[in-house]
């Protein structure tokens, strides 16, 4: 097993190798296809200065650094630049959810991606500025959804825990329609949901608890700020005492006390944003939504010794997650 | 600058933002990104400590659990810079780089954010705490000063001891512990359900018998010393959580001791504290991650020390011998009635109000802050402390802010400011400044700046101990205070440095200092005019106190079994005591009155059959006292063992703890022998 698991570690490095050198010549080949060595501006209009949107700048910017693009940077602010930019730019690509409300509210014309922002977000602001989403998108309006889909992290709570019967799991106001559809996911993985629906007005310790005492693994939805940080705090206190793992959706939550959390970090962001770019073809006509290519993985060894979980090398999880 | 169209756009993002993550629907990406408010720190924000304005010590569980630690104080041992000292074997004091005496009074201790400092002798009574390692989640321990976000009394550090939520455990704790000196402690938690409200009940009993009688040869000369410093205390504590929604979640506490001591130098009276507090904090989460925490607390200690009964025939034997007495003072003395001059009980009440409300906010992009109101009222009574009055009492108010603002990815500033107003007293106006700079991947340098004040405490600056016949006629006279007691200063710098490596297994923490106290409150000898100009103490800023130093920790953890924990710190105190301010002036140097080396290493292992083996060594360079005081240095080495069990649903461990593993040492006075301590613990959690 182990020998197939190094096998698959190679096929693995020998893949993403392939798909980098591909990428590569896919550039070169873009470069020359532009006999104008007119270079590409990217123009990125963000919500704010601080740190992960700082880092999806970055992110884009290295992994585009050669002289075939040109880049500047807008706070979400400075209407007028941004007005500017949406004539000046062969891209716009907004970073948060103000920076995508800013541009979208412009109604633009040159194609835009919106990054850094959950599918939600995008959802309200494509109804308000469009319509709908099928109508931004048409507009040439392409999404790169931030939060990772549950799905990832059903898989990845069985990976740790194999013997998990009932994986229970906490959803906010803003995904309880998602019931069915992540019980069924649950299923899938082989295993029973316990899924509790918490509110702002309800008592959220009085309905979490029994939730966890009956679950092997519990993972919370993310939801509005409001239900993250009221429950957070209660979810690992009574994780902690029913020696039940949390798979989280934050650093912060893991940091905390959750075994693992599985999200998209502003890197993971910034290369998807630049694959995009990458690809022009793709979003030279119409926009689109796309789910979220990379994500990061880490888990707390402290909680898992705790736990008695015997953590394998990050690879495995990943290589079972089916990471590039 | 912005010009208005500019202002007029930002302003409208403002409030644009805001408006997407109103909809219960919709999530942003500050709903996953944001901080989760699982802990607070040295601000009351949840801040790294890599970009904490202070040097922050935690003492975990995983650490607390690897100790060789019996009491909460032996914890202290552990943070660089901290002193931990027995006045009495029940009477333990704790200081952190000078300015140790027998009621270290310069440290905020805090249980859950409450203040259990008491202000009738100004100290911790640490017996009174009610709390055992079993309830402790974790300590942080602020190395500096901490009055922005702590107050006043944070004026060398502030220590938070956090209890264990009721939502940890579950059902049914037992835990005992027994060994020589008589040490017989035991306590029952019970963590469950009272309708809505989740619940820690905990009952304690500890008991010992203090050191051993002392005989031996001290400076030349045999001494015999017998030493009635045992104690017994009887703890009930209540913690409650109730969370009627989300947003809102309310603690209460409260809780009732009854102790028991032998204090004294060389002659001892017993001292029953009855102790009881009240503790309510009610935090609301915003929609926008802010939040707002009301906290209201009472602390009351009424104190009675047993003590021999006298009249005035008994006494005026000594007062006769008086060489100032003249022949018609005599004739006088000898024609007044008998009656009692000194009460069989010495009493003490303390009583604490605070209330104080906090609110956490976000300012422009990179700026977050915590503002903060608090109003405060102290009163004391005592039959002997505060002469003729009995009683006196405090109203203060205070008003703070601590801002952190990260001005690049690796900067961050912090600034904290606190003005305090008192009743009749000059207000206090205390701030710090720090800048974090990380200059490489897990490195970070801090440099931070400080000035902050102490208030003078009731007992400080109304003391007044006499024994009199009448409100004419003083007979004996202790201390009384000055009249303009001002408050301290503290003014510090510091350069920190943080750094962790492989995989955050290896963290070191470096800390260099300077620290400069002036008016500090202490006594002076002279004669008084109330008193026929006899000598007596005068409480008053009398001292000076320059501190340099540095001091260091390193943690070192490379897998769950194995922890190493060592800290070092070396102290250069200057400090001058104003003796007497009646002509001739007489100043005296005090510098050797702290020890210029601490230290201490602790080492656990943790074998695949879950036995956990521990040593722990701290070492204390000399120092220097004037009577009765011991001087010498020590290395104490205490050891560990502990075997946990699961059985079914019930956890189980046996453990053996051997305190200072060899030759006796003496702790503070030549007769305080800390002789080998053996203690068999057995915990039952079912």
């Amino acid at each position: 097993m182990k020998s197939l698991r190094n096998m698959t570690g190679i096929y693995h490095l020998i893949k993403v190798q392939g798909i980098v050198l591909l990428l590569l010549f896919s550039v070169s080949n873009q470069t020359f296809a532009h006999p104008v060595a007119e270079p590409i501006h990217v123009s990125f209009v963000v919500s704010r200065t601080s740190e992960p949107y700082q880092k999806v700048v970055a992110g884009v910017q290295a992994a585009l650094f050669n002289n075939h693009y040109s880049f500047s940077e807008i706070h979400q602010s400075a209407i007028n630049d941004i007005e500017n930019a949406l004539v000046t730019a062969d891209i716009i690509v907004t970073v948060g959810a103000g920076a995508a409300a800013q541009v979208m509210s412009l109604n633009p014309t040159v194609k835009v991606i919106a990054s850094l922002i959950t599918d939600s977000a995008f959802a309200s602001l494509a109804e308000k500025h469009y319509g709908s989403t099928k109508a931004a998108f048409s507009a040439g309006v392409s999404l790169i959804c931030l939060d990772q889909p549950v799905q990832r992290s059903i898989k990845l709570a069985k990976a740790l825990i194999p013997e998990a019967r009932s994986a229970g799991l906490m959803l906010g106001p803003a995904s309880h329609q998602n019931a069915g559809m992540l019980s069924s996911q649950v299923k899938k993985a082989g295993m029973v949901s316990e899924i509790v629906k918490v509110s702002a007005t309800e008592n959220p310790i009085l309905i979490i608890e029994p939730v966890i005492k009956k679950s092997d693994i519990f993972i919370p939805v993310p939801d509005s700020r409001l239900i993250n940080i009221a429950t957070a705090k209660w979810i690992l206190q009574l994780s902690y005492r029913y020696r039940v793992p949390v798979i989280a959706y934050s650093q912060a939550y893991l940091n905390g006390g959750a075994l693992a959390a599985i999200y998209s970090s502003p890197e993971n962001v910034g290369r998807q944003t630049a694959d995009l770019i990458i690809e022009g073809k793709r979003i030279s006509d119409n926009g689109g939504r796309y789910r979220p290519a990379y994500f990061s993985v880490e888990f707390n060894s402290s909680v898992a010794a705790y736990l008695g979980v015997d953590l394998k090398p990050k690879q495995y999880y990943l290589d079972w997650l089916g990471a590039e | 600058m912005f010009n208005s169209h500019q202002l007029f756009s930002l302003l409208l993002c403002l409030f644009a933002v805001p408006n997407i993550s109103v909809a219960s629907s919709v999530i942003t990406e500050d709903d996953l990104f944001g901080e989760l408010h699982l802990v607070s720190s040295v601000t009351h924000l949840e801040q790294r400590i890599d970009e904490s304005p202070a040097a922050v010590t935690i003492i975990d569980r995983r650490t607390i659990e690897a100790s060789a630690a019996v009491d909460v104080v032996d914890l202290f041992r552990l943070v660089p810079g901290f002193r931990v000292y027995y006045v009495n074997a029940n009477y333990p004091g704790v200081t952190y780089h000078a300015l140790g005496d027998s009621n270290p009074r310069r440290l905020e201790v805090k249980v859950d954010g409450r203040s259990v400092y008491e202000s009738i002798y100004s100290s911790v009574q640490w017996t009174t705490l009610g709390v055992e390692l079993q309830d402790i989640d974790f300590i942080e321990v602020v190395r500096g000063a901490n009055a922005p976000a702590d107050g006043s009394n944070a004026f060398l550090a502030s220590i938070n001891i956090v209890t264990k939520s009721p939502l940890l455990d579950s059902g049914l704790s037992m835990r005992s512990q027994i060994g020589n000196d008589g040490i017989r402690n035991g306590s029952v938690a019970y963590s469950g359900k009272l309708g809505e409200i989740n619940h820690r009940t905990t009952l304690r009993y500890r008991s010992n018998d203090g050191f051993d009688d002392f005989s031996g040869m001290y400076k030349g000369s045999m001494r015999s010393v017998s030493l009635e410093d045992d104690a017994e205390a009887v703890t009930f504590g209540f913690r409650g959580l109730w969370t009627p929604n989300a947003k809102d979640s309310v603690e209460l506490q409260f809780g009732i001791n009854n102790s028991d001591i032998g204090i004294g130098k060389q002659y001892y009276v017993q001292r029953e504290i009855d102790y009881d507090y009240q503790h309510l904090n009610w935090s609301r989460i915003n929609s926008d991650g802010s939040k707002y925490e009301f906290v209201f607390y009472h602390n009351k200690f009424d104190i009675v020390d047993d003590q021999d009964s006298l009249t005035f025939y008994q006494v005026l034997p000594l007062v006769l011998e008086a060489d100032f007495l003249s022949a018609d003072d005599i004739d006088a003395l000898l024609l007044l009635p008998d009656k009692l001059i000194v009460e069989p009980q010495r009493t003490a009440l303390s009583e604490r109000w605070d209330v104080e409300f906090r609110g956490t906010f976000r300012a422009w992009d990179n700026i977050r802050g915590v503002y903060c109101a608090g109003a405060r009222r102290d009163k004391v009574r005592s039959n002997d402390l505060f002469d003729m009055d009995d009683t006196a009492s405090e109203n203060s108010y205070r008003g703070c802010i601590n801002l952190e603002w990260n001005a690049a990815d690796n900067l961050v500033f912090n600034g904290g400011f606190v003005s305090e107003v008192r009743d009749d007293h000059e207000d206090l106006n205390s701030f710090r400044l720090a800048a974090n700079y990380h200059f490489a991947d897990n490195q970070t340098l801090r440099l931070a700046f400080n000035q902050g004040y102490r208030a003078p405490t009731l007992l400080e600056s109304n003391q007044a101990t006499f024994v009199r016949y009448d409100e004419n006629l003083v007979l004996a006279a202790d201390v009384v205070s000055a009249d303009d007691i001002d408050a301290e200063r503290l003014l510090s710098s510091e350069i920190g440095y943080l750094g962790s490596f492989f995989q955050d297994s290896l963290n070191v923490d470096v800390r260099l200092f300077r620290e400069s106290m002036t008016s500090v409150i202490g006594e002076r000898r002279e004669p008084y005019a109330d008193f026929d100009d006899r000598q007596l103490n005068v409480r008053d800023n009398t001292d000076y106190a320059d501190i340099y130093g540095l001091e260091w920790q390193v943690q070192y953890r490379p897998s769950q079994r194995f922890l190493v924990h060592a800290n070092y710190s070396f102290v250069d105190l200057s400090q001058i005591s104003i003796y007497r301010l009646t002509p001739p002036i007489e100043l005296r140097q005090e510098s050797n009155t702290n020890p210029r080396h601490l230290g201490s290493v602790l080492v656990n292992y943790v074998t695949e059959t879950d036995l956990s083996l521990s040593a722990m060594l701290n070492y204390q360079s000399t120092i220097y006292h004037r009577v009765d005081e011991d001087n010498a240095s020590y290395a104490r080495l205490d050891l560990k063992a502990a075997k946990s069990w699961q059985v079914k649903n019930t956890h189980a461990q046996l453990s053996l703890t051997v305190q200072n593993v060899g030759d006796q040492y003496r702790e503070r006075y030549f007769y305080n022998q800390f002789k080998t301590r053996v203690i068999l613990g057995m915990q039952l959690d079912f």
